[in-house]
């Protein structure tokens, strides 16, 4: 149970950061000696799904669902560790994180999880998310963009940085005018 | 009366205008919060704000008021 909940935090890892693929960007970044792959349909509340493969460009988010994966490596991930993390600019916002010894030499996992909750008062854009599974035996690492749909203005940071521009603006016609 | 202006408000108001610009822009999808966004844009923020605030030492129309002090001058 262990095992397989650490493989599986794994696996969700590689899924969620390895399996887009664009003209832009490679999803697994070279060179991927532990051969890892997976790929995942996330489906929202309302039943729609989202295939993501190699051949996605970018990743259109539902706020809510889950993600039913399949992962796998072509050599067990001894000891490893690793994270997921969203990129904001210089910030860079940690996902999820684990830590696990694998003592099973899993390989393949599947299963399903929830989207986190706090993706629903996100503010929408595109983000670059970045992941690592880092073990005794190699590692992997990849990126992909995942864009959130909405309105600026239906989010509290929409709002604040409309107002801020607008004061900015108003501040900068006054730095203009001769005293 | 020399004309002075306001380039240090010019220059923190167009370094807030730079980095609100880049949270619009990546609101509306256009350019994506990255290192890029935050260094440019506030930093051509900054270099406008501050080149606008010192823009009125270098008008060339003269204000009202220095009309005014140089025609008193000549009587």
């Amino acid at each position: 149970m262990f095992v397989r909940r650490s493989a599986g935090a794994l696996a969700a890892a590689v899924v969620i950061t390895v399996v887009v693929a664009g003209p832009a960007m490679a999803v697994i970044d070279p060179p991927n000696t532990l051969g890892c792959h997976g790929t995942a349909v996330i489906t929202s509340k309302d039943g729609k799904k989202v295939a993501v493969t190699t051949d996605s460009q970018e990743i259109k988010l539902p706020r809510e669902g889950t993600v039913t994966f399949e992962a796998g490596t072509l050599k067990p991930l001894l000891n490893n560790h690793g994270d997921v993390s969203i990129q904001f600019g210089f910030l860079k916002v940690k996902a999820g994180a684990w830590n696990s010894p694998n003592l099973r030499l899993a390989i393949f996992v599947a299963g399903s999880k929830e989207l986190p909750k706090a993706l629903k008062y996100a503010p929408p854009g595109k983000y670059e998310v970045t992941g690592e599974a880092i073990g005794s035996t190699g590692s992997c690492t990849g990126h992909f963009t995942i864009v959130l749909s909405g309105s600026p203005l239906s989010n509290p940071v929409g709002v604040a940085a409309l107002v801020g521009t607008l004061i900015s603006l108003v501040g900068l016609g006054l730095a203009t005018r001769a005293r | 009366m020399r004309r002075r202006g306001r380039p240090i408000l010019g220059a923190f108001s167009g370094l807030l205008l730079g980095i609100f610009l880049a949270v619009d822009l990546h609101l509306f999808q256009v350019w994506s919060l990255s290192k890029s966004s935050e260094i440019i844009l506030p930093g051509a923020g900054l270099v406008l704000g501050f080149l606008l605030g010192l823009r009125p030492l270098f008008g060339a129309k003269t204000s009202r008021y220095s009309s005014i002090h140089r025609s008193t001058d000549r009587l």
